[in-house]
């Protein structure tokens, strides 16, 4: 009763929205729903009728907006001004709809709280699998670590590396080499796993990727509960105790989902140097939507760092392989089975983003190409089974991914009009202002409401730009074509020895001419329009045209690939130590930290006591242990932070055992504490206009650096030095 | 010359010719040196009294004689469609009749047969009209032939022919009726031979004031101020000031008046009146003196900003608080040598302004002779024509001038020179259509400036794809009781509306551009023949203007100055076009948010015992 009552709510406030005033009580009416939903906004976001009150009123402003849209900006002058019309309202539509499901999904997010674990005779046994396909034995080798040191009874537990790098198909094909190597990996990762008290599991047959190699390895196991870690994902101790006590609480839950969390910028991050002071992208996701979308019942699984329910999950035969993104289609069809999910949001593993480009695109256009084709096979908004909410969650998450259309719109939109004259917008002055101005105030206002602590402004627009080029293709041809995409496995731990073009610029410096074009003409035309009303459009458009060329001059500085010598970089600690030279103690606090090495900082002492060390040991306490553990370091530098912390000193881990290798993978990633502590110094909430300026700078510096570096190319390049762009030295 | 027709040679030495034009008023002018000959003149009434046809002379007076619209019908023989250059011929000829009409509003129409009650006009070639006119008038016809006679049978009409064996001869014959100054014969008949104009085309009817300089009242009525006797004693003078000067300007007009008394010096407890526009110069206590030449005179000065842009009436009479007598008013002789010194008057006028054209023409006057204008007819139905001619007749008046020179063509004009298109709404330039559109005249849109209107209604949108859809879907309502239409409320009807817009050149093209349309030929003619009426020609103003049928109905637009530029409407529309007030929407949109918001919260309450209960399902 009350649904049906909210639906014709909703379709009443959709009719009146549609209702026309004039220009000026238009405007008096927005300024009123604006100063409401600034009021709305000051108050608690976390108590429910004002956020409702606060999205209502946002959503009525854009409801009113599309209205309009509808109504009275598209007309027919010429066909292909109209056609032209068409697709720019289309791109807008696109983002109101994502913009009012994403309403309703965030309407009431959900933070739980982990379930204690039942008592030892109750507790679920669980298997825990490592799928792989080519990533380094380092790496293997610390998730494995991490897995089998998760708090949870040994004889409950069993860790499992599932290879498909090495399997029988892999290890006897034609190609000598390639055999060579399976071979050679199936002999190492055995021994890893005999090493570890890990079990090494490998298939036949390479068939259906990453889902048929976790629905084999299930076959051969028979835990209650199944956790997925990805090759690089490693969980903190804490994984099991915050995610299993779940399951025993709901019988039909079939889905614990934790986030991801990177501990290495993705390449955009790294080319702009944003690490450390924002937000990354996924956290939108991890930290709002999925929240979101637990209220709703509707949480995914996002391929790792989950917890499963076997028993649910045999229901549907494993794993579902009918698309390559074979986790949320694996939700979606146990959501439509009556089965539920949950989501824990403190990041419980930590992870590698892609470093480079290309893999970052690799991995996009796969998650674009699976999201398409579950949308088009699986359809959400009809599949038989859900609940509504749940259906305009998948649909939101599905159709998200179609926004390389609206963004190349919204990047040539104002050539179409300062270049090509064509009218693809009717509207003037006036009317921008009372309809338009309000519409993208209550936008930006929702924007740093929901997300504005994990979010900057226009960061979306620029990670969408960056992805827009190439995964448009892949959706365009997964749209003709639903079940031609395959799994591609996103290349990890790259470390690249020195700076370098990507080799995915190219259309990046077409879409900048146009655009610097764009804009050149913008200004003749404004020149040549003063003192008439044509200013006023021209003016917007070479505003937004601005706006473009921004994007596109720090998509260009994310282009130009930085170098990065550690494949995990260090993150920001606070954990005190003791630092052990010879037979002198001194106390001490690790900074900064990763698998790799630390950094540690000393107060009061000289710098002459380390004239003569080069090496040293670290003394820890990890957790509540009462022995602290001692980790073996080679001395690399030094530094005196005459201001800050004091002495620091760069070391490198230099492991003498296994144990010490387990210790320093507890101590490095095993708090998830530290995790949430580093999530808390990233958020920062940035108005608009000091994100659109911080921007500006970041585009104008890294694309300045990108250009000179291509100018110093094609100078090498005249005066015989070559140069391989993308030479890069594949690591680890 | 023989019996009742003349011959004739126009020069254009109008001042010579002026004077048999206005041989009343120069008997007031004194003591200027050439007595006024005393014209042979008749009237249409003496000529009937005396059973003869009108002469030409008398044309004047039979065109100016009445209150109601002068109805011209012209006739090219038995032709069905007209070609450009007879639309060219009859838009020359009714500007000619329209200024022998002084301001009269002339309906113009045309038709293969004469129509009785009209002042017919027959133009053609005598080959063209060999059905119409008698042998013997066809056989008489050898140069430019004009002759005025009253209809067959029909005595209230009258026929004028214009004629020629070549149309080199018809058209001297119509530039012959155009020059009004030079004086028409009495005759019947006149043959023109020739038509020799000077280089410099002047006005045809009167010449507009000039910057700088002095003027005598002689050398005004010379190049066609009008003079009349004022029915109290004294003189009026018909002054023209031209579109190009600005009026808002204090620079002083100096009126040096050499004046007398019949029977009496003028004496200290005499006053003088001097009105421009009716409004009093006041002048009472002006500085009267004693003339060297004798009489009196005296110098009065006043500020530009006095005149208004065309017709001005300056009236020179006796009166005021220490008027003289009643006895005394005839008395007063305002010598012709009295001088209208114009100050240097600097600027231009704010363009686009209606008012300015339709009380000058300017700036699409150009040359006096039209040479700077193309007259477009969008189509070649005759109610179109019939506009053209209608609107071209009110502003010749207007500019007091002839327009022969003018380009008259079917299609969009020469965008080379000022514009004048006119023709129905469907067959607009799109540029156009987006100017001429009712839109601008929404409160919200008065506002901006008519060369910014383009951008309000480029094309067809949904909106209006509805309106459409539900005006044929719906039934007709009950008819309303005719109410005129507001300014701020859009009409009923918005097809019965004219549209007059004045546009400025675009860039690529050189001249102003005057619009006017209507959504059909037929509404077109109807609205231009309304529009040239005093109650509606005396309204227009602005950069655009739409009227119906009642002069109440039109509406000027004055970008700055909208009567509800700064209110607001008292109510919105909603998608299927019904309206609802303002505050009641206002009220409904927050009992649906708050209703909404309410109802929502109860879902998403529901959703929480949901979540709780998946957390009590243990296994």
């Amino acid at each position: 009763m009350a649904c049906a009552i909210w639906l014709l709510a909703a379709l009443a406030l959709t009719y009146i929205s549609a209702a026309q005033a004039d220009f000026r009580s238009q405007l008096y009416f927005s300024g009123g729903l604006l100063v409401a939903l600034f009021l709305f906004k000051r108050m608690d976001a976390s108590r429910r009728v004002p956020r409702l009150f606060f999205l209502g009123i946002a959503t009525f402003i854009v409801l009113r907006y599309l209205a309009w849209r509808v109504l009275y900006t598209i007309e027919f002058t010429d066909w292909v001004s109209f056609i032209g019309a068409l697709i720019l309202f289309f791109a807008e539509l696109y983002g109101m709809v994502i913009f009012l499901v994403g309403n309703f999904i965030n309407a009431s997010p959900v933070h739980r709280k982990p379930a204690p674990l039942p008592e030892f005779e109750q507790l679920p046994t669980v298997d825990i699998f490592v799928p792989s396909y080519n990533e380094s034995t380092e790496i293997l080798e610390t998730t494995l670590i991490a897995a089998l040191q998760m708090r949870y009874p040994a004889e409950k537990r069993n860790v499992y590396l599932c290879d498909d790098g090495g399997t029988d198909q892999k290890c006897t094909t034609g190609d000598e080499e390639a055999k060579k190597r399976a071979r050679q990996r199936r002999i190492e990762l055995t021994a890893l796993c005999e090493t570890l008290g890990a079990q090494y599991l490998t298939r036949p047959k390479n068939k259906a990727a990453k889902a048929g190699n976790l629905n084999e390895a299930f076959q051969k196991t028979a835990g209650d509960l199944v956790v997925i870690f990805d090759a690089d994902h490693i969980p903190t101790e804490d994984f099991l105790e915050k995610t299993v006590g779940l399951f025993a609480q709901d019988a039909k839950l079939f889905l614990v989902q934790t986030p991801h969390f990177f501990v290495n910028p993705d390449p955009i991050e790294k080319n702009l140097d944003t690490f450390y002071q924002m937000p990354s992208e996924n956290e939108m996701f991890y930290r709002v939507i999925q929240p979101g979308l637990d209220f709703w019942n509707a949480s995914f699984f996002c391929g790792s760092g989950a917890v499963m329910r076997r028993e649910h999950l045999d229901k549907t035969g494993g794993l579902s392989g009918d698309t390559i993104t074979e986790d949320a289609e694996t939700a979606l069809t146990l959501h439509s089975m009556g089965f539920n999910s949950a989501y824990i949001s403190t990041p419980l593993l930590s992870g590698l983003s892609p470093e480079t480009m290309s893999g970052f695109i690799t991995q996009r256009t796969r998650w674009a190409q699976g999201m398409v084709q579950i949308f088009l096979l699986k359809c959400p908004l009809f599949l038989r089974g859900l609940t509504l909410p749940q259906r305009l969650c998948y649909f939101n998450s599905c159709f998200f991914w179609f926004f390389p259309f609206s963004r190349l719109v919204y990047l040539i939109a104002p050539t179409a009009f300062l270049f090509f004259g064509l009218k693809i917008y009717a509207a003037n002055w006036e009317t921008f202002c009372a309809q338009v101005v309000p519409y993208m105030i209550a936008v930006f206002s929702v924007s740093n409401y929901l997300y504005g602590k994990v979010r900057w402004a226009f960061i979306s627009e620029l990670y969408e730009l960056m992805q827009s080029i190439y995964t448009l293709p892949a959706i365009i041809s997964t749209f003709f074509n639903p079940r031609a995409p395959t799994f591609n496995v996103t290349a990890k731990g790259e470390q690249l020895s020195r700076d370098f073009i990507s080799p995915l610029a190219t259309p990046f410096y077409v879409l900048a001419l146009i655009n610097f074009g764009t804009v050149g003409t913008g200004i003749y035309r404004l020149f040549h329009a003063a003192g008439t009303a044509q200013v006023y459009p021209v003016a917007i458009t070479l505003f937004w045209g601005f706006f473009n060329s921004v994007m596109l001059l720090a998509a260009l500085g994310a282009l130009l690939e930085r170098k990065q010598r550690r494949a995990t970089p260090r993150m920001p600690a606070r954990i005190p130590a003791d630092l052990i030279l010879g037979e002198r103690t001194i106390p001490c606090r690790i900074t900064d930290l990763s698998l790799g090495g630390c950094q540690i900082a000393l107060t009061g002492v000289s710098e002459r006591l380390f004239d003569q060390a080069t090496t040293g040991k670290l003394k820890v306490t990890l957790g509540d242990e009462a022995t602290p553990h001692l980790f073996h370091l080679q001395l690399r530098n030094l530094r005196d932070e005459k201001t800050g912390d004091g002495l620091l000193i760069g070391a490198q881990f230099v492991h003498a055992d296994l144990d010490e290798r387990r210790a320093k993978v507890r101590l490095v990633a095993g708090s998830s504490a530290r995790w949430v502590e580093f999530q808390k110094r990233r958020e920062s909430k940035m108005g608009v206009l000091s994100c659109l300026v911080t921007l500006i700078y970041l585009g104008i510096k890294n694309s300045a650096s990108h250009l000179a570096h291509l100018l110093t190319d094609a100078g090498n390049s005249i005066t015989g030095r070559s140069r391989n762009l993308d030479t890069r030295t594949l690591e680890s | 010359m023989n019996g009742s027709t003349t011959s004739l040679c126009f020069r254009a030495l109008l001042i010579a010719a002026i004077c048999a034009i206005s041989p009343i008023s120069f008997a007031q002018l004194a003591p200027t040196p050439a007595k006024t000959p005393e014209a042979r003149s008749g009237t249409p009434a003496k000529a009937s009294a005396e059973g003869r046809e009108p002469w030409l002379s008398e044309l004047n007076q039979v065109l100016s004689r009445g209150e109601q619209p002068l109805e011209v019908h012209l006739s090219f023989g038995k032709v069905e469609h007209l070609s450009e250059t007879q639309v060219a011929q009859g838009a020359a000829i009714t500007q000619a009749l329209a200024l022998r009409a002084g301001s009269r509003p002339v309906h113009v129409s045309h038709g293969s047969q004469v129509e009785s009650g009209k002042f017919n006009v027959l133009i053609g070639t005598a080959d063209d009209l060999k059905n119409v006119l008698p042998p013997a008038e066809a056989a008489r016809i050898r140069l430019g032939h004009l002759s005025l006679r009253r209809l067959p049978q029909r005595p209230e009409g009258f026929l004028l022919i214009v004629s020629g064996p070549t149309l080199e001869d018809i058209n001297n014959a119509i530039i012959g009726l155009g020059l009004i100054r030079e004086r028409l014969p009495d005759a019947s008949h006149a043959a023109i031979r020739e038509v020799v104009l000077p280089a410099a085309v002047p006005f045809f009817r009167r010449e507009p004031l000039g910057s700088e300089g002095s003027t005598t009242f002689e050398q005004l009525q010379e190049t066609g101020a009008g003079l009349t006797q004022l029915p109290g004693g004294g003189v009026a003078l018909e002054l023209h000031y031209p579109g190009y000067l600005p009026t808002q300007s204090d620079a002083l007009v100096t009126l040096d008046l050499h004046f007398a008394l019949k029977a009496r010096p003028f004496q200290s407890g005499d006053a003088l009146t001097v009105r421009l526009n009716g409004q009093d110069l006041n002048v009472g206590r002006a500085k009267v003196s004693v003339a060297a030449s004798g009489g009196s005179e005296s110098s009065i000065q006043f500020p530009v900003r006095f005149f208004q842009a065309g017709r001005n009436v300056l009236e020179v009479s006796g009166g005021g608080k220490a008027g003289l007598g009643a006895a005394n008013r005839d008395d007063l002789k305002v010598f012709a040598d009295s001088t209208l010194t114009m100050p240097r008057i600097e600027g231009h006028p704010a363009l686009p302004d209606l008012q300015l054209a339709s009380r000058t023409f300017f700036p699409f006057i150009g040359q006096p002779d039209g040479s700077n204008l193309s007259v477009a007819l969008l189509d070649s139905q005759p109610e179109t024509i019939d506009s053209a001619w209608t609107l071209l007749a009110r502003l010749a008046q207007s500019a007091n001038t002839f327009f022969y020179a003018a380009k008259v063509n079917f299609g969009v004009g020469d965008p080379g020179r000022h514009r004048l298109i006119i023709g129905n709404y469907a067959q607009l330039p799109l540029a156009y259509q987006r100017v001429a559109t009712l839109s601008a005249f929404e409160p919200e849109n008065v506002d901006i400036p008519v060369a910014d209107i383009d951008r309000l209604v480029t094309g067809t949108n949904l909106k209006q794809v509805i309106e459409r859809f539900m005006q044929r879907h719906t039934p007709a309502p009950i008819p309303a009781p005719k109410v005129q239409p507001t300014l701020d409320k859009p009409a009923a009807d918005p097809t019965a509306f004219g549209i007059m817009a004045e546009v400025a050149p675009p860039n690529d093209e050189q001249g102003w551009v005057l619009i006017v349309t209507a959504h059909s030929s037929k509404t077109l003619l109807a609205r231009t023949q309304s529009l040239v009426q005093p109650d509606f020609w005396d309204r227009i103003g602005g950069d655009m203007v739409r009227w119906g049928a009642t002069p109440d109905s039109l509406q000027s637009r004055v970008p700055g100055q909208g009567k509800t530029s700064h209110g607001m409407r008292s109510f919105v529309e909603m998608p299927l076009g019904e309206r609802v007030g303002l505050k009641l929407w206002i009220g409904l949109v927050v009992a649906v948010l708050i209703l909404a918001v309410v109802v929502s919260a109860k879902v998403l309450a529901k959703y929480d015992q949901m979540y709780v209960l998946r957390q009590r399902r243990p296994q």
